[in-house]
Order: structure tokens, then C-alpha cells, then sequence
């Protein structure tokens, strides 16, 4: 069967169902076929949405997300070795750290927001291939539908399945990714602000480097939910070969912490998922009648612990959407690649995604660096304990920190070379 | 935690045909198989014979063994249209 649409758009993710939202409100017929079940049932994130570029772009959907979860009041940085941890801890009540919400729900939500402007979502519908006639995509695959439109959206996420069939992007390489495993515990809400001291609509975010993934490249992570803790850890595929363990091992470790001992003790475990993460910038394809965006449009920015993946991923398919529907609007024809550019660049300056992407090119590769994991970690960890416990005469500041770099081959004259290599970039 | 009593606790709609194909020939040739330990869900066992072994019913369509597999072993697809892991809460 042959169909004709406007717009199709490849996934029902963040991305594609942002696009879709703007689209249909301004009249173009929109398809949106995703794989699964329903709408949420694929997605799996770690646990925060950031809000500013959201709040600049779609005031009126904002709010409503809010609502979705808990905002962030208080983050945790927390540094593990030899069983100790040092804790970063920053809380103030008009931090900007966004809002911690499940992604299942933060998509059912979008879904229906994308429905009622007028967006026709198909689910179980798994797209096979994407039409290229000459230069230009005309439309997909799927199943025995072949589905014609003026503008194909890809929106398939991270492993990019579809691109890579058509040969617009390389294949995904382990340096490319790291692998996110993470498990959901139900909890009382009265009990989380209990145990967490959070008022009804606050929330927090912990990281932990080092000792919990064996100080390879990574971390682990907690964020605090409405009745939910999201509980994972993360680990660069660049250094998988150094991988001893499994990750129930990890996980498993991980919760004889104080902190995460706390979240199995009050609640039930109801979810196990995995996904991979983008952390080098992924090169972008695109083509006259093709646009790709979210993680498949390589618009996910990850520095150092702070992730935006779903906020860019909804940004890029707002933007997308506008410039779609102004260029189809103005020309009443599909637009060509330099034209939707332009118009997208347009709309997306809005926000700082771009900028946001630059930085990430140029810093990316120093946080790969096993350094920052390993003997930075451990240094610190113990600096603080050697000079903050008394286990006999109090020491100096100066001997204690001196004492401690040597330990973990550290020098002053080191890292001040280190920091005009490195850190300044950062 | 075994990685059975990890996905113990998902929703899946199992397809009785598997979505991803293990050339397990391929395998034998494997000193390092990274898949054993990377695999999220466990889906990549070792058997009592030394034969690696490829079970889809717990697969949490990751990614992971189509790129972590050095020897083309892995013909990785997603399941079909509505079958696979259900997360409910993602
Ligand atoms: C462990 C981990 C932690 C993370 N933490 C955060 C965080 O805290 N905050 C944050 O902002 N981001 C986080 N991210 C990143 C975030 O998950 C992604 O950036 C975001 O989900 C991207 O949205 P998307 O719409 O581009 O892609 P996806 O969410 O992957 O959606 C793609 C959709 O397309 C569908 N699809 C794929 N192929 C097809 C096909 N052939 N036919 C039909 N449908 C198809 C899929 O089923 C899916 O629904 C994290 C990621 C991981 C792995």
C-alpha cells in the first residue's frame, strides 16, 4: 500500500515527537511510526530532563513538564576510593538543575500532546528502510507500506540502523558510546522526602566517580524521583576491554554505599534496562527531504557529568519542526537541504545548542582521559581523609597535601602543566 | 544479583523467533569475548562445552554486542514492530 503524508517522521522519541507536536499545530499532516507498543515503552534515560532551552522555546509545554516529576534543589558530585567517599554536595532553592521524571512518562505525556495537536502515531510499526530517489529522500518503508512524504524526519536515536543501511553515517564504533545500565525502585513518596529531606516537588541528582566503576571512564548515578529512585552506571566503551566485572556486579557493589543503601532498603525494584550513550559528538547526516534529529542527528551534548540529551533531542525537533513547516509554508514545495539549514539555524540560535555542540567537539577527548577517574579521584579522596581525621597528632595542611600528591604521583609543577594542557579547555 | 534475577522484574513481549543472529562459529575463534561480561541482560553465555550460547528472550535492545563484536559475529536487528523489552518507567 502507498500512503502520502506532508511529514514522516521515523520514531517516537523525544525528537520525534517534538517534531511532530510542532508540526501538526501548524497543519501538516504528520506520521509518526514507532517500533514499539506504545509511546515510552523504548525509552530509557538516566534521570533529569534540563529545562532552560525548553522554557525559551516552548514556554506554554514547560510548565506541564514540571509537573512530570521533581525539581532539582540539591546535586551531589561524589568521589569513591578505598570504601570512603567524598562528597561534592551544592543546594540552593532556585537551582537550575531541571527536573528528574521518568522518560516512559515524560513520553506518554509528549504523545498525547502531539495527538491533540493533530499527529497521527502509529506504534508497532518498525520503519525498514528509507526511500532515496537521486539525491533526495522521498519517503519509507514499512512492512509492506511504502509511505511517501514531502520531508523524512529521522528520529531513531542513537543506534542509527536506518542511516547506516543507507550509508549517510559511518558505523558506530565503541569509542563513539558508552554503555548505561540502570535499575527503577518504587518508593513511597512521603518516605523519599523523608529519607532524602525534600519538600513534596523537590528533587536530587547524585553522581559517583572512581571506585564504583573500578576508575575506568564513567560513573554511576542517582536521581530522586516523585515515587521513583533511578539508580544506574555508565561506562565509556573505549575502555571496555578493561571491564572485569558484570553489571549486576556493579550495581550490586554500588548499593553497599550508604546513599544507594538507603534506596534498596525503602524500595521495590521494578525495572532493569540498559541503552548506549552518545559521548563523542556523532557526525550528522543529512540530504534534500531528509532531516535528522535528537540522538540521531548527533544533537546530544554530554560534558563532564552534565547530560542533554532529551532537552536537545526535543529542541532540535521543535526547531526542525518550525523550519519544516515555514519553508513548506513559504515555497509549497519540499524544501531543499541549504534552505531548511538556514531556517533551522534560525530558530535554533534561540537556544544554546549550537554553542553547546562546539564545546562539546572541542573538549570531548579530555574527558575520556582515565586520569580524571583514577588518580584524581584517589588523590583527593585521600587528601581529605588524611588531613580531616585524627588518628594521631593533627598534620599540616601543606605536608598532608604534599604527602598525598606524592602518593598518587602528583606534583604541583605537574599540574600546572596539566591545567595549560587540559583543564583550561575544559 | 544474577542477570536472570536483574530482568526478572521487566515487562517483555517475547517474538518466538530471535531479532539477532549469532554466527557462534565465529565465537570459537574468540579468546576475549567481551560480550560475556558487556551484555546488560546476560543474553551471551558460555556453555559447559566452551561454545558460546545466544539467548534473545531478555535482550534490552542495547546496541552493545552489534559494536563490541570484533569478528562480524553479531547480525544485530531490532524485534519486530511491538515485540522486545516494555519499559514502563524508562
Ligand atoms: C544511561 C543513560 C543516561 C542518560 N541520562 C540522561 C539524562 O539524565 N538526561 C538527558 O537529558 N538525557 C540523558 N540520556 C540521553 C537520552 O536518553 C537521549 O538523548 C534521548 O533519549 C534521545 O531522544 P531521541 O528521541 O533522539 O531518541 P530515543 O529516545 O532513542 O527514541 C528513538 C525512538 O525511535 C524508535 N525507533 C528506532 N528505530 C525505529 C524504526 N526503525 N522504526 C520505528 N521506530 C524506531 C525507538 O523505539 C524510540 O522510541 C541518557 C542516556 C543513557 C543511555
Amino acid at each position: 500500500m502507498s500512503l502520502k503524508f506532508d511529514i514522516v517522521v521515523i520514531g517516537g522519541g523525544p525528537a520525534g515527537l517534538a517534531a511532530a507536536y510542532e508540526l501538526s499545530r501548524r497543519g501538516f499532516k504528520t506520521l509518526v511510526l514507532e517500533r514499539g507498543r506504545r509511546p515510552g515503552s523504548k525509552n530509557l534515560y538516566g534521570g533529569r530532563i534540563y529545562m532552560s532551552s525548553i522554557e525559551k522555546i516552548c514556554p506554554e509545554l514547560s510548565k506541564e513538564i514540571y509537573k512530570l516529576g521533581r525539581r532539582v534543589v540539591r546535586e551531589v558530585i561524589m568521589l569513591t576510593h578505598g570504601g570512603t567517599s567524598l562528597n561534592i554536595e551544592i543546594e540552593s532553592n532556585d537551582w537550575r538543575g531541571g527536573v528528574v521524571t521518568s522518560l516512559t512518562r515524560f513520553v506518554e505525556w509528549l504523545a498525547q500532546k502531539a495527538e491533540e495537536a493533530g499527529a497521527c502515531i502509529v506504534t508497532s510499526a518498525k520503519v525498514d528502510a528509507i526511500h532515496v530517489h537521486g539525491n533526495r529522500a522521498s519517503g519509507v518503508r514499512c512492512g509492506t507500506d511504502n509511505i511517501l512524504a514531502d520531508v523524512v524526519v529521522d528520529a531513531e536515536g542513537v543506534n542509527r540502523i536506518l542511516l547506516e543501511k543507507a550509508g549517510l553515517v559511518p558505523r558506530l564504533s565503541p569509542g563513539d558510546v558508552a554503555l548505561g545500565v540502570k535499575e527503577v525502585y518504587r518508593v513511597d513518596p512521603r518516605e523519599i522526602e523523608k529519607i532524602f529531606d525534600l519538600e513534596e516537588d523537590t528533587g536530587l541528582a547524585l553522581l559517583a566517580l572512581g571506585e564504583v566503576l573500578d576508575y575506568l571512564t564513567g560513573g554511576c548515578f542517582m536521581y530522586v524521583d516523585k515515587s521513583h529512585i533511578h539508580v544506574g552506571a555508565v561506562l565509556y566503551l573505549s575502555n571496555y576491554a578493561r571491564f572485569r566485572r558484570t553489571f549486576p556486579e556493579v550495581l550490586d557493589r554500588l548499593y553497599r554505599l550508604p546513599m544507594f543503601r538507603k534506596v534498596v532498603k525503602i524500595g521495590e525494584r521494578v525495572e532493569y534496562g540498559a541503552r548506549l550513550l552518545p559521548v563523542r559528538p556523532l557526525p550528522r547526516a543529512e540530504m534534500d527531504g531528509l532531516v535528522t534529529i535528537g540522538d540521531a542527528g548527533g544533537y546530544l551534548v554530554h560534558i563532564g557529568p552534565i547530560i542533554r540529551g532529551v532537552d536537545y533531542a526535543f529542541v532540535s525537533g521543535i526547531c526542525a519542526g518550525r523550519a519544516i513547516a515555514e519553508l513548506l509554508e513559504k515555497e509549497r514545495r519540499p524544501p531543499s537541504l541549504a534552505s531548511f539549514r538556514s531556517a533551522f539555524n534560525k530558530y535554533v540560535r534561540e537556544t544554546s545548542l549550537m554553542r553547546d555542540i562546539e564545546l562539546f567537539k572541542r573538549v570531548y577527548t579530555y574527558y575520556e582521559a582515565e586520569d580524571i577517574y583514577s588518580r584524581y579521584v584517589k588523590f583527593l579522596v585521600d587528601f581529605f581523609r588524611e588531613y580531616l581525621e585524627v588518628k594521631n597528632g593533627v598534620k599540616s595542611l601543606n605536608e598532608t597535601l604534599y604527602m598525598s600528591m606524592r602518593k598518587h604521583g602528583l606534583s604541583i609543577w605537574g599540574l600546572a602543566m596539566e591545567y595549560l594542557r587540559k583543564f583550561r579547555k575544559m | 544479583m544474577s542477570f536472570d534475577e536483574k530482568v526478572r522484574v521487566n515487562a517483555y513481549l517475547v517474538h518466538p523467533t530471535p531479532h539477532i543472529e549469532v554466527d557462534t562459529a565465529k565465537c570459537r575463534t574468540c579468546k576475549t569475548r567481551p560480550c560475556l561480561r558487556l551484555c546488560p541482560a546476560g543474553c551471551y553465555r558460555e556453555l559447559p562445552s566452551g561454545e558460546v550460547a545466544f539467548y534473545h528472550d531478555a535482550c534490552l535492545e542495547c546496541g552493545t554486542c552489534r559494536i563490541i563484536c570484533t569478528l562480524g559475529a553479531v547480525r544485530w536487528s531490532y524485534p519486530e514492530a511491538g515485540f522486545g523489552i516494555w519499559y514502563r518507567f524508562g
